[in-house]
């Protein structure tokens, strides 16, 4: 998919905090931070936004298990990210308006060139009709998946998602942490067994977005 | 004066009168005349006057009348019928002209075949063969001009059709090119990938052969834990290859399911760039499926961003075996141990190195050393707790409360969500609450085997 931006900027008017409906994740937007529509160039139709300013995201990525809390608070600040989809439940007309179109566009779309994102319909997950959204960092690369019940952070050096209240999975360089339903914990530091999750993860990473989607169930169905 | 003379006289003088009579009667006639004349004049002018006013009177009475009766429409008068034409005897057919007359061929076998006569018929024959030919010479090239008109025409617009089917699939066409590039780097990826793999498995070939070299010298040289680590080291080595064979498999096959797919698009792309260059040729139909769905993108991203979670978790659970064959060894995780061992490798400990050990054993067993932050320690154990509620349990408020969560956060026991605020016990928390419930029970225990010893 090929991304586009259009010149019909819209500007944060004050600062502000927004916890998600999950209560495990809070973004903080500044004053003065613009966001651009993102098309899909082939179908001309909006499909999320270009944030340029800071963004700040905090996350309760820990859980309450039989050997106490698994899993870290997760801060991060980003200079621009690609939101997804067009409807993002914190902007409202109280935080945000309309602009003039930007003098000089040019450097926005250096920016979105770097993107890759595809999108495609996939048969192999099975779906849940609740709310989500998702954000993708270039520098350093991230993404991030928010739904009504979860968060997943996939890092290039970590991959964390909660579930709940309850289930946890941490991935980091030397071991691999999860947290059941019943708070049991399991870790591995068995490195053959840690390379061959981090393996998985980079083939997934260096695929682009779409890729992660519709080739999730064909990756790990052969491992 | 002699009677003629006077008789001549009478005559002229009677001339004269009668002369001047006429030019009286013609003067009188002309007067006459226009007297009448502009009697006339009057009487038109009046009777185009009296014209006039009728006219309008009519035209007035007309128009009242149409006024009158506008909505009642006088129905039009039935068209008479169409006089029958006969139709036109058919025009007799001209007699064709024949070329040859019975003349031309009527031969007197004892005709002298050198006369000028036959000669000359000869002649006469020849041109009209001549003029015949041309004649069907010039027809034959107006049907072949009329054909050739009518082909073009059905042709052109053929062509046009075809060239409009063509046209409509250039978009089409952009987005197929645009799909066989991006199959050709992710098959320049795979074949990197490809590399990688045979690579690794060389280097994995090349490592187990260096430990079967080394296994060899430490058996020669009858090395024992030489021996037990290089056979570990060498089990762990073929199963490094193995895997690495088995992704080399795997990434094989990819490799030639996505040719075979590059294959295929660059056939259609061939295809479509074929019809555009002729501008005619097979049909393109614009492909049924597209990539992306009918669905909105909004469904679909919080539709993904629910089900990746599962999925995420189910792989990796998957890709470590969990579940099937059991996580091979099961460690706590935590803070790295202090690097200062405690204990020294001959067996002896060293006493003034551990500085760094009673300092932070000092500070965590300080932090333990309250009952109410073992309390805190206890209620968190079980689940995680508001403040109100922990405040409500523990009795604490305020600052005595904030003191006491301060220092147990300070060493780690506990640990506060960012946006809820929950308090949680950490593992180091739940660890330090057993040792000190195992130095109690311990204790307790002792206690009652010195009660029985003095009741004995």
């Amino acid at each position: 998919m090929r991304l586009n931006i259009k010149n019909r900027p819209l500007k944060i008017t004050h600062s502000f905090e927004y916890t998600f409906n999950n209560k495990q994740v809070k973004i903080s937007l500044s004053k003065n931070t613009i966001l651009l529509p993102v098309f899909d160039e082939k179908k001309n139709r909006q499909i999320g936004f270009l944030l340029e300013g800071p963004i700040g995201i905090i996350a309760d990525l820990l859980v309450h298990s039989q050997e106490g809390a698994v899993g870290e608070i997760v801060e991060e600040t980003y200079s621009n990210v690609l939101l997804f989809p067009v409807k993002l439940p914190f902007l409202s007309p109280d935080h945000v308006k309309e602009i003039q179109p930007l003098e000089d566009i040019s450097p926005h779309e250096e920016i979105i060139k770097k993107y890759r994102v595809q999108l495609v319909h996939d048969e192999y997950i099975s779906y849940e009709e609740r709310e989500g959204i998702m954000i993708q960092t270039y520098n350093p690369s991230s993404l991030w998946f928010i739904s009504q019940e979860s968060t997943f952070l996939i890092d290039t050096e970590e991959i964390i998602g909660r579930r709940g209240e309850k289930k946890l999975f941490w991935l980091v360089k030397d071991s691999f942490t999860t947290v059941s339903n019943k708070g049991l914990v399991k870790t591995t530091k068995d490195l053959f067994s840690v390379s061959k999750v981090q393996k998985t993860v980079h083939r997934i990473l260096d695929t682009p977005l779409a890729s992660i989607f519709s080739r999730f169930s064909e990756i790990f169905a052969s491992i | 004066m002699s009677k003629d003379e006077e008789m001549k006289e009478l005559r002229d003088e009677i001339e004269e009168l009668k002369s001047l009579i006429n030019n009286l009667s013609k003067s009188q006639a002309e007067a006459y005349k226009d007297f009448d004349a502009s009697a006339q004049e009057e009487e038109e002018k009046e009777r185009k006057l009296n014209d006039k006013i009728q006219r309008d009177l009519d035209r007035s009475n007309r128009r009242r009348e149409r006024e009158e009766h506008r909505h009642v429409r006088d129905p039009k008068p039935p068209r008479p019928p169409r006089p029958v034409v006969k139709p036109r005897p058919p025009k007799p057919l001209k007699p064709a002209k024949p070329i040859f007359s019975e003349d031309d061929f009527k031969f007197n076998f004892d005709f002298d075949w050198d006369s000028d006569e036959f000669k000359d018929k000869m002649k006469t024959i020849m041109k009209k063969v001549e003029k015949a030919s041309e004649e069907g010479i010039k027809t034959a090239k107006k049907v072949s001009e009329k054909i050739s008109k009518d082909l073009h025409k059905f042709l052109e617009k053929e062509t046009e059709k075809i060239t409009k089917a063509v046209e409509l699939s250039d978009e089409d066409y952009a987005e197929m090119k645009h799909d066989v590039d991006e199959a050709r780097t992710s098959i320049a990826e795979a074949q990197r990938e490809v590399d990688e793999s045979r690579r690794g498995v060389d280097e994995a070939r090349r490592g187990v052969s260096s430990i079967q070299r080394r296994l060899e010298h430490a058996y020669r040289d009858k090395d024992i834990e030489k021996q037990v680590e290089t056979e570990r080291e060498l089990n762990e080595a073929e199963k490094e290859l193995m895997d690495s064979m088995s992704h080399l498999s795997r990434t094989r096959s990819e490799v030639a399911q996505t040719r075979r797919e590059f294959a295929r698009l660059q056939r259609r792309a061939g295809k479509i760039r074929a019809a555009q260059k002729r501008g005619h040729g097979p049909r393109v139909v614009i492909g049924s499926k597209d990539y992306d769905s009918d669905g909105t993108i909004t469904e679909y991203v919080a539709k993904v961003v629910n089900s990746v979670g599962k999925n995420l978790e189910a792989s990796l659970r998957s890709a470590v075996g969990e579940g099937k064959k059991g996580v091979r060894r099961v460690l706590s995780i935590g803070d790295k141990a202090d690097e200062t061992s405690l204990i020294h490798p001959n067996g002896r400990v060293d006493i003034d190195a551990l500085e760094k050990f009673y300092e932070n054993a000092a500070e965590l067993l300080s932090a333990l050393g309250d009952k109410n932050r073992l309390k805190l320690l206890k209620i968190l154990e079980a689940s995680p707790q508001y403040q109100k509620e922990l405040s409500e349990d523990t009795g604490l408020r305020g600052g005595t409360f904030k003191h006491h969560t301060d220092i147990l956060q300070n060493e780690g026991f506990i640990t506060r969500e960012a946006i809820r605020g929950r308090y949680l016990i950490t593992q180091l928390g739940i660890e330090a609450l057993k040792l000190a419930e195992m130095i109690y029970l311990r204790e307790k225990q002792l206690e009652e085997e010195i009660d029985i010893d003095i009741e004995d």
